[in-house]
């Protein structure tokens, strides 16, 4: 989830407040969440460290492709889903809907009508974008897991932990940017911003200032509660740390960083997708058939729909129009990409409790197996 | 005595990039020799870390296949390629051709810097590398562990410069023909004996040099005539928007404040490395803005779809 929705949890509605049934805590169960948000990560990461090279060799380059197919794409598309699958979900963000593709289509064109004036720089953009997104959701499930553990963070606290999640990603990216080098994707070239070398020492020494802030502000929390917070709240942050700290520098990992993000994401999106469909639609029962058919037919229109988006359309733009395959997929797939960031940064605002109380549900409000209520019941029963 | 164990562990998961530093392999006593247009290229191979490719390089070099071969591709900061022999001026003859064949990768743990030679090769196929390859001009550590690295320049870098100040066309590729005339194999005794054509600027007509700018110059008009229309449009929609509906405007706006983000970072970011200054304010100018989308189309207050 992006920034944005992150930021607005604060000002969720009151009947979608915070619940301290430890029970409510998890989306699935403790260790499934647990696996999805970030231990999968940063095992491993820890495995490739140890046992594998940090090269990005072919069989991991290999690997993150057929991962990219199943849970990348996938979680591409299920955010356009989220946003056009409903009349009212485009009414309410017309201009994300059905103004941005235009323009991301405007800059598509652009691209392929000054490959060398504009091409180099779109693809540039979405590289930085990217993280920058990542960090968005990051910081959104730390605080969705927050609500859910009925605690509020303070506007310190609440600081200290997104100046250190953006510093992870500033540090990343300061890191690629500082010196004149130049990068290749889908056989387009592009340089470095060239930043000066302090720029590294200063957001290393951000990231170090923030992370002690934060470990101190929790310790904190912790000492004046007496107990602890759950770690779930504070893992992803943690396993952001991994991918963009010591993960970065070691290739094999870096490679898998876009599906673990994606796998965070799609945990959240299904959940909030079997509830909301669950809500809106009268006859269906909360039950486990239901669970799995629901999620089979919502993977199955993802999967199908990031096929398109990813592998044929391009391809076949590039055929149509005579522009290379590899050159077509890369400005293509880069609008994709963009227009996820703006969806993204919208359809996760938790301003309304249509948003905010499914987020709030658990796999057993799903099943049938817990007393099942409805979504904007959640929170108040809670 | 787990408290040492554990610092140890944690030491070895975040140690720096650092820990990445090389030794430098072991070079073949036989060097390629490339007399070129600019001037000579001496190449020294790594036989224990890419040892199917070095055998092929010598070769092919022995057989002629990389005479009237021609640098394809030229990318400041990136790469110049030498193209696949087969696109050569003179026509392979059987001996030449027979002795071509794919070759299966030898990724290593070497690293893609300037100076590095890195085999071409199809990026959906690992082992389809066979006579192109390139000469990195500077970091690529995307190509590590990806293309096989098989040898380094040992001299004539400044040869490479000397192609860097030719025109190139929209797909990078030199308006003038860099032709390596001749290639041949010297051992290391022979080499220091031999003197080396120094770098000369390869000749470009008047004409070739003049089209060559008139084009890119021509295509950052076109782009920047784009962006002003692109620009203008949102201006004037906004504007319509906000007679009707008031709410429309400020995102159509923030739209037109990416456009134009977008438009400076593509003119300036060629030359900012030049400039630190420059560069910071572009880095943070793009952290600006993400910020500034951030706050895109906030929710309108609507009733629920289900009470």
């Amino acid at each position: 989830m992006p920034k944005r929705s992150a930021q607005d949890l604060e000002h969720a509605p009151a009947n979608a407040a915070p619940s301290a049934d430890p029970k409510r805590l998890y989306f699935v169960s403790g260790p499934v969440d647990f696996l999805l948000i970030g231990v999968l990560s940063i095992v491993t990461f820890i495995l490739l460290r140890i046992f594998y090279t940090g090269d990005r060799t072919n069989a991991v380059i290999t690997l993150a492709l057929q991962f990219a197919w199943v849970v990348n794409w996938p979680h591409f598309a299920a955010t356009s889903y989220r946003l056009y699958h409903s009349k009212s979900n485009v009414d309410q963000y017309p201009m994300t809907a059905l103004a941005v593709p235009w323009v991301i289509l405007a800059g598509v064109l652009g691209c392929f009508a000054f490959p060398k004036a504009l091409a180099p720089y779109f693809v540039k953009l979405v590289a930085i974008w990217s993280p920058y997104h990542f960090s968005g959701q990051t910081l959104g499930i730390c605080l969705l897991y927050s609500r859910r553990a009925g605690l509020k963070f303070e506007k310190a606290e609440r600081f200290a932990l997104s100046a250190f999640i953006y510093g992870t990603f500033i540090a990343q990216t300061i890191r690629t940017e500082t010196g004149r080098q130049m990068f290749d994707d889908s056989g387009i070239a592009y340089p470095s911003i060239g930043l000066p070398d302090w720029a590294n020492t200063v957001a290393d020494a951000w990231l170090i200032l923030m992370g002690a802030v934060l470990v101190f502000l929790i310790a904190r929390w912790c000492w004046r509660r007496k107990k602890a917070m759950p770690p779930i709240v504070l893992l992803p942050a943690a396993t952001q740390f991994v991918w963009f700290v010591p993960g970065s520098n070691w290739q094999s990992f870096a490679e898998f960083v876009p599906f673990f993000h994606s796998l965070q994401y799609l945990v959240i999106a299904w959940s909030m997708q079997l509830r909301e469909k669950l809500d809106l639609s009268p006859r269906l029962k909360p039950s486990p058939r239901y669970v799995l058919t629901e999620s089979g037919r919502w993977w199955a229109i993802n999967f199908c729909v990031g096929a398109c988006l990813f592998f044929f359309i391009p391809r076949l733009v590039g055929r149509l129009f005579g522009i290379s395959e590899e050159f077509s997929t890369g400005i293509i797939v880069g609008g994709v990409q963009l227009h996820h960031f703006f969806i993204d940064g919208v359809i996760w605002k938790l301003k309304r409790k249509t948003v905010s109380s499914p987020l709030m549900s658990t796999l057993s409000d799903l099943t049938g197996a817990a007393q099942a209520a409805p979504a904007a019941a959640v929170g108040a029963a809670a | 005595m787990r408290t040492v164990g554990a610092a140890l562990a944690l030491a070895l998961l975040f140690a720096p990039a650092a820990a990445r530093a090389q030794a430098a392999p072991r070079v073949a006593d036989e060097r390629v020799l490339l007399h070129t247009n600019a001037g000579d290229i001496v190449l020294a191979l790594y036989p224990d870390v890419a040892p199917r490719h070095v055998a092929q390089i010598l070769k092919l070099v022995r057989l002629g296949d990389y005479d009237a071969t021609r640098f394809l591709r030229v990318i400041p900061g990136f790469l110049v390629q030498l193209a696949d022999v087969t696109d050569r001026a003179a026509p392979l003859n059987e001996t030449q051709t027979s002795a071509i064949h794919p070759l299966k990768a030898e990724f290593s743990r070497l690293h893609h810097e300037a100076g590095v030679l890195s085999m071409t090769r199809d990026e959906n196929d690992p082992d389809s590398a066979s006579t192109s390859f390139s000469i990195l001009l500077g970091d690529w550590p995307q190509g590590d562990g990806r293309y096989t690295i098989f040898g380094r320049v040992q001299e004539g870098m400044e040869v490479v410069d000397e192609f860097l100040k030719v025109p190139r066309d929209d797909d990078d590729q030199p308006t003038t023909r860099l032709e390596v005339v001749s290639a041949e194999v010297v051992t290391a005794a022979e080499l220091a004996r031999r003197p080396l054509a120094a770098a000369r600027p390869v000749t470009l007509s008047a004409s070739e040099t003049e089209a060559a700018e008139r084009d890119l110059e021509a295509e950052r008009g076109r782009a920047l005539v784009a962006a002003l229309a692109v620009m203008v449009l949102l201006v004037l929609a906004a504007y319509a928007a906000s007679l009707r509906w008031p709410r429309v405007a400020p995102t159509l706006n923030l739209i037109n404040v990416l456009v134009g983000v977008f438009f400076l970072f593509a003119a300036l970011t060629p030359n900012a490395y030049r400039s630190r200054v420059l560069s910071t304010a572009i880095f943070l100018g793009i952290l600006g803005t993400f910020k500034l989308m951030s706050g895109f189309e906030s929710p309108a207050p609507a009733p629920d779809r289900k009470a």
